[in-house]
């Protein structure tokens, strides 16, 4: 089957709805890092359930069920899950968005510092 | 439906669940990605013989695939389940409007399995929508592209069936 041909398999709405999924989803792709906080600090969720709140500045491993989350630089990883798809571990490091496990029900976001220290007035002014 | 209409029925049940077993094999840049090949069958089967054999196949596939997978009543399972629901439907849906052909077809069944299995995540597993909105943009739009591929896919095999039909007729 030649290309023409197969371009005229297509329909009107058939090559309307590809130009507008493309464009929608790609916008939102490229907009939706730039509203992700960066650095900062992550929470992991474990069943739902706010479990740690801990700073990325901190270097630090904890085990939750046999996922080992280890922040290093600034950054945080899964290093090791214990799960058969090891898709959280293979996400390697994130310093914006989230790393999720579903097996095992754990989330970890990264998001701004809630206290922002400099932006508030401090204490000597 | 005439006996001959099950036993193509049962065949393409068995492609589909070859397909949604093997295209795991295939290495994607992501680990979670996903070609989706069996909603070629879906698709096919949708066109050819309606609503309810799609579904049935879509069930068989789903059933008998997470078995094979072993991922039977695991979250993959319910998340192939509410998306195999979804995508089934919506394609149903437009393929009454009459005037979308096979590749918006894919392209919808894609999109809708997709948000059925973003739902589901959010029902069954993780209710933090906030993780589930990041993730989205990315999914729908690898859904987009997966969708183009099984669209063509089913723009082939449909020219090939009409063709294998045509010979069958003109033989006496």
């Amino acid at each position: 089957m030649k290309i023409a041909e197969l371009i005229g398999q297509t329909t009107l709405p058939d090559r309307a709805l590809l130009v507008l999924l493309l464009a929608v989803t790609g916008v939102s792709m490229a907009l939706v890092p730039l509203m992700l906080p960066h650095g900062g600090q992550i929470r992991i969720e474990v069943k739902n359930k706010l479990l740690y709140k801990l700073p990325l500045t901190e270097d630090k491993a904890i085990t939750i069920d046999g996922l080992t989350v280890e922040i290093k630089g600034g950054k945080v990883r899964v290093a090791e899950s214990g799960c058969p798809g090891r898709i959280c571990v293979k996400q390697g490091w994130i310093d914006s968005g989230a790393i999720i496990c579903l097996p095992k029900r754990v989330v970890i976001t990264v998001e701004g510092t809630s206290s922002k220290p400099n932006k508030g007035v401090d204490a000597t002014t | 439906m005439q006996q001959r209409d099950k036993y193509r029925l049962a065949l393409l049940a068995a492609c589909a669940i070859a397909l949604h077993g093997f295209e795991r094999l295939i290495p994607t840049p992501i680990p979670w990605l996903r070609f989706g090949f069996a909603n070629i069958i879906t698709l096919i089967t949708l066109t050819l013989y309606g609503f309810n054999a799609a579904l049935t196949i879509t069930l068989i596939r789903i059933l008998i695939g997470s078995m094979v997978t072993g991922t039977f009543l695991g979250p993959p399972f319910v998340m192939s389940l509410v998306g195999g629901l979804f995508s089934v439907t919506a394609m149903w849906a437009a393929l009454r409007v009459r005037i979308f052909g096979a590749l918006g077809l894919s392209l919808i069944g894609a999109l809708f399995h997709n948000i059925g299995q973003l739902l589901a995540a959010y029902a069954v597993f993780i209710q933090n929508l906030r993780s589930i909105l990041i993730i989205a943009p990315v999914i729908l739009f690898l859904g987009t592209l997966t969708g183009v591929i099984n669209g063509l896919a089913v723009i082939f095999a449909m020219a090939h069936l009409k063709k294998l039909s045509q010979n069958v007729q003109n033989t006496p």
